[in-house]
């Protein structure tokens, strides 16, 4: 072989390797920075994620999505059933961001009683819910026990945590936001419930088809995994599913859900369409979720239920 | 095998690093195994379609060659016909057959098989069908001689960078280059993987972006208001230049790699000053393409038919001009798409282009009578604006999923205003953040081309630093979730 190709090979390799241990130099000091204001951050939905993980030592811990965000009113658990209640509920965040959150209470300590707010096409395959589980990557180097949960988005997610600032990808506003003004968290005294305010304007009825959605086997798993664990650790489960303006189609998910309760006496306590919220739009601010009026009235009725189980 | 995947990295790794190891001799048969595993990875069963047209249109070929002359229109009709009804057939599949029970798999290494419970069009079908039909018509305007080797055709028309979404690579300009021995080249491996990463920040960072508010916007296009319409679909007019010339740059720098040089496809479209200078810098191989094949023959055809100077006291000019432009334009919307939106966004630039060239002298006269230079920047400024909100006029037909709902955010566009609406602010940030990265980049290479240049800077340590920033910069704000490329499926 000639002098000058292999000095080419030989100079284009030292390049890359230079410019690969740049990016990497770099990705690191920047990675660790993000790191240190994420952490430190004192307001928005991302402090709210790291004390649920970190801090959060309430009897009753409430798990779902924007659901269980604007329906759960810790301060009416917390009255009725004498137990102190944290409402973890998240926008957009479904069983896979519930079920992480889930792991690294658990191995904190054990709270008291757990409900998971669920929808009837809560175990369907959904492509969407994975990638929204990229609100946890910053918790990927920190927290291995969520580390299989966020695997879960695809088969290359571990090699991409080789880049540090890969996990506090597009938060640099967020984390900006979180860092400035008062040093006091917004709204402390709710407990993680974020009221609604608004009416819905009443509109028909409609129905949601929504029996075709497979089922998500990886979803199946982790509802097994979390029923054995709370009975391991002896926390009451029980899974609800809220009010909503909708009449939904029971589908195959809703199904295998029951079964799976029914199977290991788990509490599953289905107010979808509970009479007190039909046609009631003073009680919702849209279709899918209750307005603050409703949350009350909502978890007043399940502390009862819960409370007197038969 | 999206361009925009780790699985994408490592096999072109692989390929490339294999491919100089390898004996010259035997290189065409790697990049062409490379080449048909790329396609096998998408739906599998269609490759046995497109090895079918390669075999088909490689005889076809040979015989036209072959042929006397006056006996080859029959032939060469024929040849463009199959390849069009093929196209055809599965472009209007489901309009055919409506509710049909077709079952397909899409192939993923690490995933494993996913069914499609419906026809879809091949993948790269309306590029591979273009690039045979361009190599017929070259055959038989004797312009070359068909290829001889099959493996070399067959690697024309399945070369990994380009079979999905383009380049549509003339014959005369790719097949002498899989010829020749190509050698471990320094320049080229690294101009490569500048365009690439170029490339990758447009779709990381500027398309999927603004993915998110458009597809948002569109997708729910009767609840929202005018002025937030507009913002969607300025987003959007970037969204799909970003999107396509960033694939455009991943595959050159692609084929780069392997010291190929592809066609460009993009030079800057929206600091176009007309509609025809729009479409000299938009799509360029698919422009050229149609007015090398359409345009132009069409144009020479009428041109003999039309004996008189005017019809109905316009010009036989104008007349074919006319005729002409709304005829390639209607094919060009039917090209990307089934669908009367389509079709109306070609016959729209149609339009455009007859309305300026009808209206050229009119347009002069005009600048004279208000002493405007032609070279003005406010001159040149006012036609950059029109055009870019001509070509955004266009853009509510491609990407609104019927005619009838173009026409009504057109409506809301210029009567509904209000506030705009955003779901997360930090969207809207990313969004300009990325559209003002590029037109900065893009107003750099534009008006300043030979200066201020980083990544081609001739001090390495500026060059370093440019592509070390570009990296960091699509770490920090790219989006990692985004979907599939816009032209796939065209």
């Amino acid at each position: 072989m000639e002098r000058s190709y292999i000095n080419q090979v030989v100079r284009f390799f030292l390049r890359l390797v230079l410019i690969l241990f740049l990016v990497l130099i770099i990705d690191r000091g920047v990675g660790m920075i993000l790191s240190h204001y994420y952490f430190h951050q004192h307001r928005g939905e991302e402090s709210k994620i790291t004390f649920i993980i970190d801090s959060t030592v309430a009897d009753v811990v409430i798990f779902g999505s924007s659901r269980a965000d604007h329906h759960y009113v810790p301060e009416i658990f917390e009255n009725r059933l004498h137990y102190s209640c944290f409402n973890a509920g998240a926008d957009g965040n479904y069983l896979l961001y519930s079920y992480a959150l889930f792991n690294t209470i658990v191995k904190r300590y054990s709270p008291k009683l757990i409900i998971f707010d669920i929808r009837p096409y809560e175990l369907g395959n959904i492509a969407s819910e994975y990638d929204r589980l990229s609100i946890l990557l910053p918790y990927y180097q920190k927290y291995p026990e969520i580390r299989h949960v966020i695997e879960l988005r695809g088969p290359f997610e571990k090699f991409k945590h080789i880049s540090y600032i890969y996990s506090y990808n597009s938060l640099i506003f967020q984390i900006l936001k979180g860092n400035l003004g008062s040093g006091k968290s917004e709204g402390p005294e709710l407990k993680g419930y974020t009221p609604l305010n608004k009416t819905m304007v009443p509109e028909k009825i409609g129905t949601w088809d929504i029996c075709d959605i497979p089922v998500d086997n990886n979803k199946v798993n982790l509802v097994k995994d979390i029923i054995s664990t709370c009975k391991k650790k002896n926390i009451e489960l029980i899974f609800v599913h809220s009010p909503i303006w909708i009449t939904m189609q029971k589908s195959n998910c809703h199904n295998i859900l029951a079964d799976i309760c029914s199977e290991n006496g788990i509490r599953y306590i289905d107010m979808s369409n509970d009479s007190t919220f039909i046609n009631r739009p003073d009680y919702f601010e849209d279709i899918s979720h209750l307005n603050d009026k409703g949350a009350r009235i909502f978890s007043n009725m399940l502390s009862d239920k819960i409370s007197h189980p038969y | 095998m999206l361009f925009n995947s780790i699985i994408y990295i490592l096999f072109l790794s692989i390929v490339v690093l294999a491919f100089y190891i390898f004996p010259s001799r035997i290189r065409w048969i790697w990049l062409l195994i490379a080449s048909v595993g790329y396609y096998l990875s998408f739906i599998p069963i269609f490759i046995l379609l497109l090895g079918g047209l390669t075999v088909i249109n490689y005889f076809l070929a040979k015989w036209l060659a072959k042929i006397p002359e006056e006996k080859t229109s029959v032939l060469f009709i024929l040849a463009i016909l199959i390849n069009l009804l093929v196209l055809s057939f599965f472009k209007y599949f489901n309009i055919l057959f409506p509710g049909n029970q077709i079952h397909l798999y899409s192939v993923s290494l690490f995933i494993g098989n996913e069914p499609i419970n419906k026809m879809i069009l091949p993948l790269g079908l309306s590029y591979f069908t273009f690039t045979l039909l361009s190599y017929l018509i070259e055959i038989k305007r004797k312009n070359i001689l068909p290829e001889k080797h099959f493996g070399y055709f067959s690697l024309y028309l399945f070369f990994f960078p380009k079979i999905a979404q383009g380049p549509i690579e003339r014959p005369q300009q790719l097949i002498p280059q899989l010829h020749q021995n190509r050698r471990f080249n320094y320049t080229m491996l690294v101009e490569g993987l500048k365009l690439m990463l170029w490339g990758y920040f447009k779709k990381l960072v500027v398309a999927d972006r603004l993915a998110i508010y458009v597809n948002a916007i569109y997708n729910n296009s009767e609840k929202h208001n005018g002025t937030t319409l507009l913002v969607a679909t300025i987003f959007y007019a970037f969204q799909i230049y970003a999107d396509f010339s960033g694939y455009t740059d991943i595959a050159r720098g692609s084929a780069k790699l392997f010291g190929f040089d592809l066609m460009d496809n993009f030079k800057r479209p929206y600091f176009a000053t007309s509609i025809k200078e729009f479409w000299n810098r938009w799509h360029i191989t698919f422009s050229t393409w149609l007015r090398d094949y359409i345009f132009l023959p069409l144009a020479y055809y009428l041109s003999g038919r039309m004996k008189k100077t005017s019809y109905l006291f316009i010009s036989t000019e104008n007349w074919i001009y006319l005729i002409v432009s709304i005829t390639t334009f209607g094919i060009c919307g039917i090209w990307h798409g089934v669908g009367w939106n389509y079709l109306f966004w070609g016959v729209l630039f149609g339009i455009y282009l007859t309305y300026s060239n009808w209206a050229k002298g009119f347009h002069k006269n005009l600048r004279k009578l208000l002493h405007v230079k032609k070279t003005s920047p406010y001159l040149l400024f006012y036609k950059m604006l029109t055009t870019f909100m001509l070509v955004l006029l266009g853009w509510v037909f491609f990407r609104a999923a019927t005619l009838t709902e173009a026409t009504k955010i057109i409506g809301k566009i210029f009567t509904s205003a209000g506030a705009v609406f955003y779901h997360s602010p930090y969207d809207l940030i990313y969004s300009i953040i990325g559209i003002l990265l590029l037109i900065i980049l893009d107003s750099k290479r534009e008006f300043f081309n030979n200066r201020f240049s980083i990544l081609y800077s001739r001090y390495q340590g500026v060059r370093i630093a440019g592509i070390v920033t570009i990296v960091i910069i699509i770490l920090l704000i790219g989006v990692f979730d985004g979907g599939q490329f816009i032209y796939f499926q065209y």
